[in-house]
């Protein structure tokens, strides 16, 4: 027991730094208790030393491979069979000067070998389930390529939905997810640069451009950004966001990121860059703009007229969303002349018999709309069913009944409520949810007054941000021609894909 | 950082202001919906408010009485409205006022001293009727429930509207137009009046909305014609669809025409376009009204209506002549009668002769009663409707 405990604490923990640049010893044993020493024996990591024999020569070799992230069968019947048989049949002794040639372009002639010698790279492709053979007497390896893990298939997107268009989404797989968009985009200048950033996690990351569309300045510091980032692990493709996003501090999101194939290309086509995390199904997107936000792939698939009133309706949803709350404050609290003398009744006989005054109402009934989006967006699917049930009947009419809140301010926070949700992304669905606290609490305070102030810094606020270097309100302000055709309004399709067929992107329209 | 956490200090400390300015939920306030003037009999103001009762505005209101109508006295308008809110549970709210009613005693000893209130009052300085009544008292007038609507100033604004836009003979005159019109040395103030016959006390009780005979009458009556301010006289409904032909307000009219064979010709008149020109040649000045408007002939009592040049041109000469005399009558009203210019012509001389007006603003009104007025009408008959 005593000894046992001791074992354990005497396994010692190596840092990134004491291994990643280390060269492999030239003894396949002691590689073998190295790496499996690092990953501390763990229990899928297959690791033995094989000995081939022919009748001119005896050689050892180390063989290491992560079981469950590789193809156990390719592993065995592809790599290790043919190895052997073709070992067995050599007619000549393999000079020791060539060895390692030998073994990668005779031997093993499989598409995706590669010959390393550093203890980091080696940890890094055995853990991307690529199969490893060291080879005795020599300071290097081998590793090729066997990645078998399972992954999800590529299904329809679940949170950025459309009716028409495609119905694939990526995937957590980082070659699903490059081979999405090259099959949409069979286009050599199509570029993926790969990064792999995150000294514990060691993630692959792809930037996605198309050369000569997007402006190099702008990729110089994304490159530079993406070579600067100081990142210890990545679990998701929002943790790059923190490290990419400018100095601004802004509760608006300035990264956009989606699963839709389709709007990346989209994007590509304007002359973004896209950025694809190893692991995450969601790609993000850069520069953005306002209101890139409030675009579906859907606008560009309707007809103009239909594509532009879907457009426009979706900024009246952000207008209510972010200010029918306090506007509706500023009239009941402070100015009720501006509302028709009838409509004053109505509101008026509504709230007579409600006990809370008006503010505390309004910030109750939003905080408990949200409660509910909130709840049902998390809730298991059986139970959220239950829980509209319980906020249709508890808010919905018991509040109303009893007096605790008047139907008029329902009205007003429902329509304030699926303003939210009519919001394509959820990211911006969310800030702008918690903006209009903001907004509702300026009113409050000083009426219509506050309203106004805190409409005008909102507004300042957002002209002020930039996104990678491009102004976030851009077709608006400052105000750019071409843009316009694609913000409150959608031109045809034909004006569009013309506007993008000058050599730069839409983005980068001078203004 | 440092400027967000300077803004996130003011929005902090603005929380300590909260309860400041005008702030007041909106079913805290009492909504005075009209306003009305009764002649003190101490040396005063005599106001009447019609409040809003908030307990017939929920969505199953009881059966009570759906306005209040309540009384004051004071030295000025803003006292009466101060003595007014001693009466009352919460503050009285102006802004949604709706109508100023000024009673034809009042009306007669002048309006102008009632009016500076509403301008320079904050919570009044928004657009309303202002009306005066005949025969009745404003209290009267104002405490009666209407069987067709909760709220009875509701009522009587619908009844002014409609007919002054379909039958012609009133005026819809807003608090604005009274005060600048009271305040310019030009121009003439007409106001419509509204009038109640019938049981005036049973009409102030909700009882009588269980019954389906109208007890008390609410009309809209003559159009009263001011001068300074003060009640000069009354101008009948012929004559004041006349002076609204010669300004132009009509919308539409009705007016019923002698036939070839002693039959009678109903018409809408519609479409109407007045313009007055004023001239003033060798220091004589005269005055053309030109009236165009279409007719409809909508009724005839011989049960046909021609399709013949004859008969058009019968109808349209019968409208000219009828509406020609209508409005000569009523400038020899004007001339003989009342001896100033009712017809506020003084306006366009203002305008377009200033200098012939400022040498004569003195004499003007004796100028008027030999000033040659010019009338042409041109009706139009539309298509016919068989």
């Amino acid at each position: 027991m005593n000894q046992n405990t001791k074992s354990f604490v005497k396994e010692e923990w190596l840092s990134e730094d004491e291994y990643i640049d280390k060269i492999l010893f030239d003894d396949v044993k002691e590689n073998i208790e190295f790496v499996s020493n690092t990953l501390g024996d763990s229990f899928d990591l297959v690791i033995r030393e094989i000995v081939l024999k022919n009748v001119h020569q005896e050689i050892k070799l180390g063989f290491a491979v992560m079981e469950g992230l590789s193809d156990s069968v390719f592993v065995n019947q592809v790599i290790l069979d043919n190895l052997a048989n073709r070992f067995t049949k050599l007619d000549e002794k393999i000079k020791k000067s060539n060895m390692v040639d030998y073994f990668e372009k005779t031997l093993i002639p499989l598409s995706n070998v590669r010959v390393e010698d550093k203890y980091g790279k080696l940890l890094n492709h055995l853990l991307n389930g690529d199969t490893i053979i060291m080879i005795d007497g020599f300071t290097c390896f081998l590793a090729i390529s066997s990645k078998g893990f399972k992954e999800r298939a590529v299904e329809e997107p679940k949170n950025n939905v459309s009716v028409k268009g495609s119905k694939e989404a990526f995937t957590e797989s980082f070659a699903t997810n490059v081979s999405l968009l090259r099959k949409r985009m069979k286009n050599p200048n199509l570029r993926v640069k790969t990064y792999i950033i995150g000294k514990k996690t060691n993630c692959n990351i792809a930037l996605v451009y198309i050369k000569g569309l997007c402006d190099e300045q702008l990729l110089n510091e994304v490159d530079k950004r993406l070579n600067a980032t100081e990142i210890e692990s990545i679990v998701d493709s929002s943790y790059l966001k923190y490290f990419l996003k400018e100095k601004q501090h802004s509760i608006f999101p300035l990264i956009y990121d989606t699963e839709r194939p389709d709007s990346v290309i989209g994007g590509l086509y304007e002359g973004r860059f896209a950025i694809i995390v190893d692991g995450s199904p969601n790609v993000l997107i850069a520069p953005v703009t306002f209101s890139n936000f409030l675009t579906s792939a859907e606008d560009y698939f309707s007809k103009t007229f239909v594509g532009t009133a879907l457009r426009i309706m979706r900024v009246l949803a952000v207008a209510f969303a972010l200010f029918l709350p306090a506007a509706y404050m500023c009239i009941v609290k402070f100015n009720s002349e501006l509302l028709p003398i009838n409509m004053v009744y109505s509101i008026t006989g509504q709230r007579t018999n409600v006990p809370l005054p008006a503010d505390l109402e309004i910030i109750l009934t939003c905080f408990a709309f949200d409660l509910l989006t909130e709840a049902g967006t998390r809730m298991p699917r059986a139970v959220g069913t239950a829980l509209s049930f319980v906020g249709a009947i508890v808010i919905g009419q018991a509040a109303v009944e009893a007096s605790l809140i008047s139907s008029m301010m329902l009205i007003i926070v429902s329509v304030n409520g699926i303003g939210t949700l009519l919001i394509p992304d959820y990211e911006m669905s969310q800030t702008v949810k918690f903006v209009r606290y903001f907004i509702l609490l300026a009113a409050l305070v000083y009426g219509i007054l506050g309203f106004a102030i805190a409409v005008f810094v909102l507004l300042v606020h957002l002209i002020s941000l930039r996104s990678f270097g491009k102004p976030y309100l851009q077709p608006l302000a400052p105000l750019a021609k071409k843009g316009l055709l694609d913000s409150l309004v959608v031109a045809p399709l034909g004006k569009l894909l013309k506007r993008d067929k000058d050599k730069k992107g839409a983005i980068n329209e001078k203004v | 950082m440092k400027k967000f956490k300077i803004f996130i200090l003011i929005l902090v400390s603005a929380l300590g202001l909260y309860g400041c300015g005008s702030k007041q939920d909106i079913n805290e306030l009492i909504f005075i919906s009209a306003i009305g003037f009764d002649k003190s009999e101490n040396d005063g103001f005599k106001m009447i408010a019609q409040i809003v009762n908030n307990n017939v505005l929920v969505p199953d209101p009881p059966q009570i009485t759906p306005v209040v109508i309540v009384t004051s006295e004071g030295e000025t308008v803003l006292d009466c409205l101060v003595n007014l809110n001693n009466l009352l549970p919460n503050r009285t709210y102006m802004i949604n006022l709706q109508m100023v009613v000024f009673s034809e005693e009042v009306a007669k000893e002048g309006i102008n001293e009632y009016m500076h209130f509403f301008v320079n009052f904050s919570e009044a300085q928004h657009e309303y009727n202002v009306v005066i009544t005949k025969d009745i008292s404003a209290e009267d007038l104002m405490s009666q429930i209407s069987v067709f609507s909760m709220f009875p100033t509701r009522v009587l604004i619908n009844k002014l509207k409609t007919a002054t836009d379909y039958y012609g003979f009133a005026r819809m005159t807003f608090v604005e137009e009274v005060v600048n019109t009271l305040r310019s040395d030009y121009g003439t103030l007409v106001l419509s009046s509204i009038t109640a016959k019938g049981d005036l006390e049973k009409g102030k009780s909700i009882d009588q909305t269980k019954e389906t005979d109208v007890v008390s009458k609410i009309e809209i009556s003559d159009i009263g014609v001011f001068k300074d301010g003060k009640l000069k006289g009354w101008l009948s409904k012929d004559e004041s669809v006349a002076y609204n032909f010669i300004h132009n307000k009509i919308e539409r009219a009705y007016m019923t025409v002698d036939g070839t064979k002693g039959n009678k010709i109903s018409n809408l008149l519609r479409m109407n376009k007045s313009k007055i020109t004023v001239e003033v040649k060798n220091n004589q000045p005269s005055v053309y009204i030109d009236i165009k408007f279409n007719v409809l002939v909508t009724e005839d009592t011989s049960l046909v209506i021609e399709i013949e040049k004859a008969y058009e041109e019968h109808v349209e000469r019968m409208i000219k002549e009828k509406l020609t005399k209508q409005i000569e009558d009523l400038i020899v009203k004007g001339k003989s009668y009342f001896e100033y210019d009712i017809f506020g012509f003084s306006e366009y001389f203002y305008k377009y002769e200033p200098k012939w007006y400022e040498a004569n603003k003195l004499f003007y009104d004796e100028i008027f009663k030999t000033m040659p007025i010019y009338v042409n009408v041109i009706p139009n008959i539309e298509r016919m409707d068989v």
